[in-house]
């Protein structure tokens, strides 16, 4: 442990910390968390301007602070009803083709879990595709679905042409 | 420690590859006109190369230096004339060190054997030296005061005269100062050299710049943003308008001036080309001169960059088959040595870049029958010589009757058309046969502003590039045929295709009853392309302005049709469309159904 810089001690440390940190927000009605780190900003809604051809649950692109981000519905992808109202919010995170903003009902909190409350290979059967799945975690009474963000905003053909 | 090495390596080799292109340009001018000055610096060159390599350990590279070096003095103390062959040998010398800066900053070692070189390099350098008695001529020269007229006398080329203009130059020490000032006024390019050398210079990674003029760019829509609130807002408030007024004007200053640190002059360009055509002139067996013009034109570090592959085939091109071999420019009459020039000029647009050759012009009846045979087209009747000429542009083009390694591949010609296409510039051909051919090609000056149409489609607003847009045509002035699929303007016949039917929206697929209104009013873009026009339908057309291109993500890229984004003056994100690739992937796709049905 005496090789390693206080740098690097701190870096490891915050790493440490936010691994088990996760942000809870709902899509059609149900809880769902992302890791903490996954996304970098919690933006209000903004309508968006659509994008010919792509797939309908790409909505559009936005303007955060003069760079184009395109924006995918959440609650369409993953096959909810879409309503807005006040809370609606967009998760922005930087994946490595770029930005890319997430629409979601609304942001509920951020929770710290212990590791052993979350389950990486839970046997469950889930309404989204297993593949966007991180694991489930067990929040004092509830259970929140952790939800790969990158893969479910990117992994597949936005475009239709 | 080992980082703090391989900054100290790519610090040195960023400087070294400076001072080679010094040494290149200097060589250039060298093979012109011969200078003493010019062998002085050459010598400076190698010297700081010399010194600033054995810092960094890189111990062989020094000692070639070294040797070089060696030969340089000979040159400069005059116990060498310096021939064209000697120049020839130290442009060979620059490539050599070149490519092992190159190595030396990807981390890797240079092993090419440099023997061979050295040794050539030492015969000719010694060789030279028994054969003449430069003493004789230095001493006759010794009280001849310096003066222009020295320069003006000196006949170009031929090799003795060259060895008793040095003489000339080299007088004692008070001269040094005249001679500087005559090469000042005789020869620009030099001049514009020694201003650069004087001012002080840092160097910034290209993309601090980039991020400085984007920041830039943010600011001036935060501007049009307060711009356009203040027209909502209907602020009295004279101060207020005042500054923001004044915020608005600094704000477009401040932007210009970030795009200028970006610009720079088309002069290294202008040498890369003039090395090229020293070169394979020689390998070809023909004199070419080069005539530069405009090399300090400036143009937007990308677009250079971009431009240095397709000058580079048109120029090997014209050498190759444009310019005869001496022989043959004898019997036709003309001067035995070729000509290529190559200029740059500012105009409204862009920059425009001519390259011309006196050389056998292109053949309109062989381009045509090489096309047929290559099923580029079926015939050529009504084609006009422009479009003939144009044919050489095509994927898969070669008239050359032998493969060369200098050209004739078939690949050249269409990387030409499609790096200018890229950057959004034009190219125009003209050809007169036995006198010579002339590429015209106009590039915008920056990648990143361009002038666009604001154009209303299906409820949403797009930008349209000015420039791919020949003309802008209210629907109810138009004479259409029965279908309505065609419109005649000015005895033309041109077809119809709805923007809104290519650029479609998933929400819409839902409601043909969209696709179908609007067929009363509208406006027609015509674009033009090589087969013929086209006439775009959009809804409406809201104005004209200035327009910051900002790529998109790889999320978003990558659609057909659409070039980039922006950020318009009320705020919200617009889509820039590219009518190139429209023409290209649409209507091509359109046309062949027609025609197969």
């Amino acid at each position: 442990m005496n090789n390693l810089s206080s740098m690097e001690v701190s870096e490891k440390k915050i790493r440490d910390i936010n691994q088990y940190k996760f942000l809870v927000f709902y899509v059609g009605g149900v809880q769902y968390g992302a890791p903490l780190l996954t996304v970098r900003e919690v933006l209000e809604y903004q309508q968006p301007k659509p994008m010919p051809n792509m797939v309908n649950y790409f909505v559009g692109v936005i303007n955060v602070r003069g760079a184009i981000v395109g924006v995918v519905d959440l609650r369409s992808k993953f096959g909810c009803q879409e309503k807005f109202d006040k809370k609606t919010a967009m998760l922005l995170c930087d994946t490595d083709k770029g930005a890319i903003a997430a629409i979601v009902d609304y942001v509920d909190s951020v929770v710290h879990l212990k590791q052993e409350d979350v389950d990486h290979h839970p046997p469950v059967q889930s309404k989204i595709g297993h593949e966007y799945l991180l694991g489930v975690a067990k929040n004092k009474d509830s259970l929140i679905t952790i939800v790969d963000l990158f893969k479910s905003l990117c992994d597949e053909k936005l475009k239709i042409a | 420690m080992g980082e703090f090495e391989d900054e100290m390596r790519v610090i040195f080799c960023d400087e070294a590859t400076d001072l080679l292109l010094r040494w290149e340009s200097v060589a250039l001018e060298l093979s012109k006109k011969v200078k003493i000055e010019l062998l002085q610096e050459i010598f400076r060159i190698a010297h700081n190369l010399k010194g600033g390599s054995r810092a960094i350990g890189l111990v062989e590279f020094g000692n070639f230096v070294h040797k070089v070096e060696d030969g340089i003095t000979l040159l400069r103390d005059e116990k060498v004339p310096t021939s064209i062959k000697c120049i020839s040998l130290l442009l060979k010398a620059q490539k050599i060190l070149m490519e092992w800066i190159t190595a030396t900053k990807e981390g890797t070692e240079y092993t090419d054997d440099t023997s061979a070189f050295l040794a050539e390099y030492q015969s000719a350098m010694k060789t030279e030296n028994e054969d003449k008695q430069p003493e004789l001529v230095l001493d006759s020269d010794m009280s001849a005061p310096p003066s222009q007229d020295l320069f003006s006398e000196t006949p170009e080329s031929t090799e003795s005269s060259k060895v008793v203009e040095i003489k000339k130059i080299s007088e004692p020490p008070i001269s040094s100062d005249i001679v500087a000032t005559s090469v000042k006024t005789d020869e620009p390019v030099k001049l514009k050299n020694t201003k650069t050398a004087n001012q002080e210079s840092i160097r910034v990674p290209a993309n601090k710049l980039d991020e400085l003029a984007a920041c830039i760019g943010e600011l001036s829509i935060h501007q049009s943003i307060m711009w356009h609130l203040n027209s909502d807002l209907k602020i009295k408030n004279k101060i207020f308008l005042n500054s923001l007024q004044v915020g608005q004007k600094l704000t477009k200053e401040l932007y210009d001036r970030a795009l200028g640190l970006r610009m720079q002059p088309i002069q290294s360009l202008f040498q890369r080309l003039e090395r090229n055509i020293l070169d394979l002139s020689q390998n070809l067996n023909k004199t070419v001169k080069v005539i530069l013009e405009g090399s300090d034109v400036e143009l937007d570090k990308t677009v250079l960059d971009k431009m240095v592959d397709p000058l580079t085939h048109i120029v090997r091109n014209a050498i190759d088959h444009g310019i005869e071999k001496n022989e043959e420019r004898l019997q036709k009459g003309k001067d035995a040595n070729g000509t290529i020039k190559i200029s740059a000029k500012q105009d409204t647009s862009g920059v425009v870049i001519t390259v011309s050759d006196d050389g056998k012009g292109l053949n309109r009846s062989k381009i045509i029958s090489k096309a047929v045979e290559k099923k580029l087209i079926s015939h050529a009747n009504n084609m006009s010589d422009e479009q003939v000429l144009k044919l050489i542009l095509l994927p898969g083009f070669s008239t050359a009757d032998k493969i060369t390694d200098v050209s004739g591949r078939g690949v050249g010609m269409d990387v030409v058309s499609k790096a200018i296409e890229e950057l959004r510039g034009k190219i125009h051909i003209e050809s007169v046969e036995n006198s010579g051919s002339n590429f015209n090609i106009s590039l915008p000056t920056s990648v990143s502003i361009i002038d666009g149409l604001i154009v209303k489609l299906t409820d949403q607003l797009y930008v349209v590039p000015v420039d791919s847009i020949e003309e802008v045509i209210n629907l109810a002035d138009c004479e259409f045929d029965n279908n309505k699929s065609m419109i005649y303007l000015r005895d033309q016949v041109i077809p119809i295709q709805k923007l809104a039917s290519i650029l479609k929206h998933s929400s819409e697929s839902n409601h043909p009853k969209n696709n179908e209104k609007n067929n009363e009013s509208g406006i027609f873009l015509i674009a033009k392309r090589q087969q013929g026009k086209v006439a775009f339908l959009v809804d409406a057309v809201l104005g004209q302005q200035q327009i910051v291109v900002r790529p998109l993500n790889q999320n978003i890229s990558g659609l057909v049709g659409i070039m980039g984004g922006t950020i318009l003056g009320n705020g919200e994100p617009g889509l820039i469309i590219d009518m190139h690739t429209i023409l290209k992937n649409y209507v091509a796709k359109f046309e062949d159904k027609e025609l197969s049905a």
